[in-house]
């Protein structure tokens, strides 16, 4: 199932969390695990918000990073190269 | 008598009790044994040593509390005491309390567990946190789905312990049929394993067990592999190596039968809630983000605020025109007959013009930001990112990158600001490189003053289409900076989407305020400052037009203006919306006929530029180097002269070849 995320995610630019766990079948919180799991080994890679401001004064709030309210994770090369083997 | 001797000796019962941490275990462990408990250290380690007894039925427990682990790899010490604890001691039984509300991650440890040959009990605690969630667990169907025995509990209020007692003992007599179903490795991975298994079968030290030990190899366990690699000859090794060398992400297959083991449990055992914010968010991102109606609807949702923006801004923007500017000026020219020039032309043309623009256009700012900030709180945007993510990734963007860029539509300054929320460097640089091709409401304006003159009727559709043309090249020049400077990375990604809440007034205030405020400070001071710089260059040193600096700049570059069918005059204006961009229209207006004749200067303009002159001025204004105000946000966002003075190089030139292009074609077609 790891390397069907990998696949899933490598010939759809972009995908959300919710669209994976659907199409496996499983739950958002089972597919953040296997998630952190592909991170740990360096399929996927968490982006981190780099930002200088300050939050409370900046008006992206809601669709910032650096809140971890929102988590995105970039496919590596690493990434790219298993999901094209399989 | 035999009765007398068995009532005598009770049975010992060893039990290991594991978990992950936070999962209740000490409470567990602290109700069974109560005061007959000793706590010491692991032999030779610092890590904490909790054992212990319990008396039940005819049975003394002795219980031995293992470290809390996420899983049983080698990577802590922790977790090397836990399996070699049930590896080489073999208790009778191991206990797994599991945390009911995160069953799914706990589980990953039972998988584990139920590998080494002992038998596992679920201790399924804390179920009143899961009930509090809204989550239902089946106890029965897991256990089935398991075979091994799962006992709810509360352990905080001593809820289940005696029920956890009775497994151990039905276990440990066989009452309980022990039928474990084993998570199994990935398919296409099961000949290798069986490969490693025969090779390693004979040499497999006591008390570990073969298929353990292979299933360690494959995932790269390091106490393991240093383990086999000494016990092994050299020969035998070498072929055990080899395999595990060409098959490096074995460790995949393992998790990934795991996964797919708990998914299968889970899906039968677990009942999630049907109501609530999860389901609302769930139902609308059916639309919200499908690939071809999640597209109409942002179409059909930015319309609505370009609609709404113009519809209500605009008439107020006239009015403000009226009486705040015009009324200003006409004020200055009554009160001060009498002052000299050049301060009436400082105040006038200098002052007024420049905070002229910067309050006039607060009204359309204003309405654009609050209904943008709007479906950001709602949680909308995160869905427009995600559906504009698809053409985001043509120039080696994503999703992200959409929002700052559509404030760009308001105003360049805010978008460049914005493009912090944009996480990767490299993104953050094509973003703030492309913001400045976002037509802002001053090119806007510059475009619905200019297009009704030459193209009567058809205005609109010029106008649209001169927008459209100025983000097909923006476009363009996403992929062609992306390939250039940026290797093309390519790129893919996981977003997690925020749920849809009811938006909170203050936070969209916020935003707006800071919005606006970032136009109206950033670019309303660097505006004011440079326009009265450029309004000296335009009365230096004559003290009028036609002979300044900056008319003789005008003419010097007459030669260019040739190709791109522009007069001094033009090349004039056009200099000076390096102001402002609407400045472009207040110096035409200088320069071809009398200020306040705006009627005049429209019949003037027909009748003096051509028509595929007007194209050209239109087309090199939208893809023109942005104004002032935005030149000096790019250098504070990028903090680099290098990329500040590409963006302003870069768009030169394309600016120059557009109007070259669309002044040479427009003349085959319409002469």
């Amino acid at each position: 199932m790891l390397e069907e995320i990998l696949k899933i995610v490598s010939k759809k630019g972009s995908n959300s969390l919710q669209d994976i766990a659907k199409k496996l079948d499983i739950s958002k919180d089972l597919l953040l695990q296997m998630i952190e799991d592909l991170e740990r080994l360096g399929y996927l890679k968490l982006i981190e918000g780099e930002c200088s401001a300050k939050c409370e004064k900046c008006s992206y709030i809601n669709s910032c990073v650096t809140t971890s309210y929102n988590k995105i994770w970039s496919l590596t090369e690493k990434g790219f190269k298993l999901a094209e083997k399989s | 008598m035999m009765n007398d001797n068995l009532l005598r000796e009770k049975k010992k019962i060893t039990v290991a009790l594991t978990g992950q941490p936070n999962v209740g275990k000490s409470t567990v462990f602290n109700i069974m044994t109560g005061l007959h408990q000793h706590v010491g250290n692991w032999p030779g380690k610092t890590v904490e040593r909790k054992e212990g007894t319990c008396k039940f039925n005819n049975y003394v427990f002795e219980i031995v509390d293992l470290p809390g682990t996420y899983s049983l790899t080698a990577n802590s010490i922790e977790e090397i005491i836990a399996r070699d604890f049930i590896i080489k001691n073999h208790p009778d039984v191991v206990v797994a309390v599991i945390n009911a509300a995160n069953l799914e991650r706990n589980l990953y440890l039972v998988a584990e567990l139920i590998l080494l040959g002992v038998p596992v009990i679920v201790g399924l605690n804390m179920i009143d946190v899961a009930i509090s969630h809204r989550m239902k667990i089946e106890h029965k169907v897991l256990q089935s789905a398991l075979g091994i025995p799962v006992i709810p509990m509360i352990a905080t209020k001593g809820i289940g312990i005696k029920k956890l007692l009775k497994s151990i003992e039905d276990i440990y007599e066989k009452k309980f049929l022990y039928k474990p179903k084993i998570p199994s490795i990935r398919e296409d991975h099961q000949e290798v394993l069986e490969r490693i298994e025969s090779l390693i079968e004979n040499e497999t030290p006591e008390p570990y067990k073969t298929k353990w030990i292979a299933i360690k190899l494959l995932e790269g366990d390091e106490e393991i592999t240093r383990m086999m690699k000494e016990k092994l000859d050299e020969n035998s090794w070498k072929n055990v190596h080899e395999i595990l060398y060409k098959h490096e992400d074995a460790y995949l297959a393992v998790a990934s039968g795991r996964y797919d083991w708990i998914g299968r449990l889970t899906r039968a055992a677990i009942i999630r809630p049907k109501v609530g914010q999860v389901t609302i968010t769930r139902i609308l991102d059916n639309i919200a983000t499908h690939p071809f109606w999640g597209f109409i609807i942002l179409i059909g949702i930015l319309g609505l605020i370009f609609w709404l923006t113009y519809s209500i801004g605009a008439p107020l923007q006239d009015i403000l025109d009226q009486y705040l500017v015009q009324g200003s000026s006409n004020l200055i020219m009554e009160k001060l007959i009498g002052a000299p020039n050049w301060f009436k032309g400082l105040l006038i043309d200098g002052v007024i013009g420049g905070a002229g623009t910067v309050l006039t256009f607060i009204p359309i700012l204003l309405i654009f930001f609050f209904i943008f900030g709007f479906l950001e709180d709602v949680g909308y945007m995160a869905r427009a990112a995600y559906v504009m993510d698809r053409f985001m990734h043509l120039m080696g963007l994503h999703g992200k990158s959409f929002l700052p860029l559509f404030t760009g539509f308001g105003c360049n300054v805010p978008a460049v600001m914005g493009s912090r929320i944009v996480e990767s460097r490299r993104a953050r640089l094509l973003t703030i490189m492309l913001a400045p091709l976002i037509p802002c409401i001053a090119r806007i304006a510059v475009l619905n003053y200019l297009t009704p003159i030459f193209f009567g009727k058809l205005a609109p559709m010029v106008s649209w289409g001169l927008v459209a043309l100025t983000l097909i090249i923006l476009v363009l020049s996403g992929i062609l900076i992306n390939k250039i400077f940026f290797k093309g990375e390519r790129s893919a990604f996981i977003m997690e989407l925020p749920l849809y809440h009811i938006p909170n007034f203050k936070t969209i205030v916020i935003f707006v305020f800071n919005n606006l405020k970032s136009f109206i400070v950033r670019a309303g001071t660097i505006i004011l400052i440079v326009s009265i710089i450029v309004w000296l260059f335009t009365i230096l040193p004559t003290g009028e037009l036609e002979t300044s600096y900056l008319a003789k700049l005008g003419k010097y570059l007459t030669p260019i203006g040739r190709v791109v069918g522009f007069d001094w005059r033009m090349i004039l204006a056009t200099l000076t919306s390096f102001t402002a961009k609407e400045n472009s229209i207040s110096t035409l207006s200088i320069l071809y006929g009398k200020m306040n004749e705006n009627g005049g200067l429209a019949y003037i303009l027909k009748n003096t530029i051509s028509t595929s002159s007007a194209l050209s001025f239109l087309v090199l204004q939208m893809l023109f180097i942005p104004c002032m105000a935005t030149v000096v946000t790019v250098y504070k966002e990028t903090n680099s002269w290098k990329w500040t003075i590409f963006n302003i190089v870069f768009l030169l030139v394309i600016s120059t070849i557009g109007g070259i292009a669309t002044y040479q074609i427009a003349n085959i077609f319409l002469t």
